[in-house]
């Protein structure tokens, strides 16, 4: 059996880290010492992958890196195949311009994970930060399509600026949840906190708990049997998540929204049944 | 401090040298002729079977002000996607179709180029512009102002003024806003447009001024002839990009009454109406009457397929252009009640058959034109292509199997449309020489550029001798500046400051009593802020040189 492209950090580094060029697309087939001799941006200085972590293993397109931490970022940027797989906490800009494949994060990440990602599976075993799914600044769009699962809490701003793809969030969401989200669909098992779909012009927000104040600029159409929502709820049931256990029916309160820019939006509160 | 450069074979069409081998030396950094047998030679480079030229000359390319900054900032993906990193002498920068100032001076320069004209100063952001201009490493500038859409010139001419107090307006202009030429955008439409109209045809009036852009395009002309400035109009015709173009296009060549017009970026104003898609190239009239009307010059503004953003004064074809946006966002705007600006990246593709057949009437027009003199090697940066194009530009008109083989994969239909495959004119290197150095010197009045012979600036570039042009073009052996090597293989070997040009008519002043009223009821800012001086002209450029070329005002 091949064993997977193992990365060890040897220690932390001194400044920040940019680990774009580790994707299973990128190494390809390279051996150990190509893989060893790739220059990381590091602070203003280049840093090699063979000074950095110990390196092992042959087969790359599953990267395996042990021993993660908050300092690497840009893991799994515009990778479009494969899977990486990471055991420690993680930097920002996580499966930035993700164009396919699978990571699997056992730790916290950072801001803008999963921002302008198109297709495939993000899950953050952990936390996540800041702007969750947002584009960053200058950018259109946050996620464009593909799902990306939080075992834990996210940050504020979640989904800013998002346009397709799913963002399922098991812990509490920040403030400003769904601010200027586009399209898509998040759904958030714990609290939001204040401004719930500030400036959200489409989409969908689904949130099990009712968030302590509602922005007036959200109408509440009542309460609802969306058909459509068995399906939903139906698709996440092969997911590695608790929201494989939501309920397959659930009667929901519909507010829409922003009506201050649109009001396309809706927020879909779960109701007790 | 003496070099010498032997045995190259020089292509300096100013001088015709067709492919001389000569030596070549240079002090001070100016050419000299050969100096006595016993003076010491401080440098000598082999050139042995290497071509060489003068310094290329870009008289058309969008590198500094209002709107390439737009373009800028609209467009972070651009410069994420591009980054040349910092070296022991040149500085991180970045950035493809919207460069920043830096990659703009060492790309060009690693080129060749050795001379860049922006040709669209808002007089109001001149400032802006110079001050980009002069963070643009290595390479001369200059600017042509706009004029021909402001208010003042407007109201001067619905008001019948003397044809002498707009020359005064005009030269007036050119010393505030420091610029060597002057330049009309689709003359009376960025204003019309501000007044609700969508489209001016040359002879249509401004529904407000009660003026058609012939009108203007005569008063301009004029001017710039009367007061003896070597670049004629600069002229963005009307109706850009719009099927049918061409016609007004040969009315806007007449508007010039026989004086001396640019017209620019002709490509896109070279749209016929017939066909299935009622879209057809219009080369061949253009072409034709470029060929009659020895007055008449133009730049191309190539197309080539990729991605790009075009930034353009003519608000009225950009907010027309607007929905093509790729990626889909845009900018139209008025810029202080002078002008407009329009930002609107596009992605040009070869299976697209409007596309397609843009590119394919640009080629057609270089090489149906028959004097190399009347013709300049543009993409209208970024507008048609990132002027990191040029040397697969050059590639496609030197190599017409080369040329061919291209056509073959574009869109079906837009092949059936075009000549292109059955013109077999192929350009030499003599007369690249003459449209990318010695007819751009030649009307932009540069004596010192363009040439290489005895007082000339040595701006010298020294090619290896390769069959493909691409290659060649691309990455010159050496590039000298002023007579300092500044580039060798293609990279820079040596950060230099390029000096500005400029041009300073005369004028009779009191045309600034009439515009401190008119600047005191209407204008954000202060006449006197408004206004340029020769020393701040300097701080804008790093203290680079000023070089003023002279005019000869002739009596009206």
């Amino acid at each position: 059996m091949m064993h997977l492209l193992t990365l060890k950090l040897k220690s932390i580094p001194r400044f920040r880290v940019d680990l774009s060029p580790i994707t299973p697309d990128q190494l390809g087939k390279k051996n150990l010492q190509e893989i060893c001799s790739i220059r990381l941006e590091s602070g203003n200085q280049k840093i090699c992958v063979g000074d950095l972590f110990n390196v092992s293993g042959s087969e790359s397109n599953h990267i395996v890196i042990k021993d993660s931490c908050d300092k690497l970022d840009r893991i799994g940027q515009n990778m479009g195949t494969g899977a990486i797989t990471v055991h420690g906490s993680v930097g920002s800009y996580t499966g930035f311009g993700m164009r396919d494949g699978r990571i699997t994060i056992h730790g916290n990440s950072g801001d803008y994970t999963a921002s302008g990602m198109k297709k495939g599976a993000l899950e953050i075993r952990g936390n996540a930060g800041h702007f969750l799914a947002s584009a960053i600044p200058g950018d259109k769009y946050g996620l464009m399509g593909g799902i990306v699962i939080i075992n834990g809490d996210a940050g504020d701003r979640v989904g800013d600026r998002m346009r397709r793809g799913t963002v399922l969030i098991e812990g509490n969401a920040g403030a400003y949840c769904a601010s200027r989200m586009l399209a898509g669909t998040i759904a958030v098992m714990g609290k939001t906190a204040d401004f719930t779909g500030f400036a959200m012009k489409r989409g969908t927000l689904i949130l099990r708990n009712a968030p302590d104040s509602m922005l007036a600029t959200f109408s509440d159409c009542g309460n609802h049997d969306l058909l459509y929502l068995k399906f939903l709820f139906k698709s996440w049931r092969k997911l590695h998540s608790k929201f494989s256990e939501f309920p397959a029916q659930v009667r929901v309160q519909r507010l829409m929204g922003d009506r201050a820019c649109d009001g396309k939006g809706e927020i879909l509160i779960c109701q007790d049944t | 401090m003496l070099i010498k450069l032997v045995g190259g074979k020089v292509y300096d069409p100013a001088n015709n040298e067709n492919g001389v081998i000569r030596d070549i030396f240079v002090q001070d950094g100016c050419i000299v002729s050969r100096p006595h047998d016993h003076s010491r030679i401080d440098e000598t480079y082999d050139l042995n079977g290497k071509i060489v030229m003068a310094g290329a000359i870009d008289l058309h390319t969008h590198i500094g002000g209002g709107k390439v900054n737009i373009a800028r900032a609209m467009l972070p993906e651009d410069h994420r996607q591009d980054i040349l990193e910092r070296s022991n002498l040149t500085r991180s920068c970045c950035g493809r179709a919207a460069p920043s100032t830096l990659a703009t001076g060492y790309r060009y320069t690693e080129m060749g180029y050795t001379a860049c004209f922006e040709p669209a100063v808002l007089p109001i952001n001149a400032r802006q512009a110079h001050m980009e201009m002069g963070d643009t490493p290595i390479v001369d500038k200059g600017g042509y102002a706009l004029l021909g859409n402001d208010d003042f010139f407007l109201r001067m001419m619905a008001a019948n003024e003397d044809q002498q107090l707009i020359n005064d307006y005009v030269a007036w202009t050119l010393h505030a806003a420091k610029c060597i030429g002057i330049k009309v955008v689709n003359p009376g439409g960025i204003s019309a447009f501000k007044f609700n109209q969508r489209k001016l045809d040359v002879d249509e009036e401004h529904s407000y001024y009660r003026l058609t852009p012939r009108q203007i395009l005569k008063t301009l002309t004029r001017a710039l002839h009367d007061l003896g400035v070597p670049h004629p109009l600069h002229v963005h015709a009307s109706n850009l990009g719009v099927p049918g173009s061409d016609d007004s296009t040969l009315i806007t060549m007449g508007a010039a009454e026989g004086l001396p017009i640019h017209i620019t970026h002709i490509q896109f104003h070279s749209y016929g109406t017939e066909g299935d898609y009622k879209f057809s190239s219009g080369a061949a009239r253009i072409a034709e009457a470029i060929n009659k009307n020895s007055n008449v010059s133009v730049d191309v503004g190539q197309i080539m397929f990729g991605q790009t953003v075009t930034a353009s004064g003519d608000n009225m074809s950009q907010h027309r252009n607007a929905h093509h946006a790729n990626p889909k966002k845009w900018v139209v705007m008025d810029i202080e009640c002078d002008a407009g600006c329009g930002v609107v990246p596009f992605k040009y593709r070869d299976k697209n058959f409007v596309n397609a057949l843009q590119w394919a009437i640009g080629l057609e027009i270089f090489l149906l034109v028959q004097d190399p003199w009347r013709i300049f090697l543009t993409t209208d940066h970024p507008n048609g292509a990132p002027f990191t194009s040029y040397p697969h530009l050059i590639k496609l008109l030197m190599d017409k199997s080369f040329r061919k083989s291209v056509l073959s994969t574009i869109h079906a239909d837009a092949i059936k449309m075009t000549t292109l495959g059955s013109i077999e004119r192929e350009y030499s290197l003599y007369e690249i020489a003459i449209m990318t150095r010695a007819a751009p010197a030649k009307i932009l009045g540069l004596s010192g550029h363009g040439h290489i012979g005895v007082g000339a600036n040595a701006d010298i570039v020294v090619y290896h001798t390769n069959d493909d042009p691409e290659i060649m073009f691309a990455k010159p052996l050496y590039v000298f500046k002023r007579g300092e090597l500044v580039a060798k293989d293609g990279a820079i070997v040596k950060i230099t400051l390029g000096d500005i040009h400029i041009v300073k008519p005369e004028f009779d002043g009191a045309i600034e009593k009439r515009l401190r009223a008119y600047f005191e009821r209407y204008h954000t800012v202060n006449l006197d802020n408004f206004k340029i001086s020769d020393d701040e002209l300097s701080e804008c450029g790093n203290g680079s040189r000023m070089t003023i070329h002279p005019c000869n005002k002739r009596p009206s």
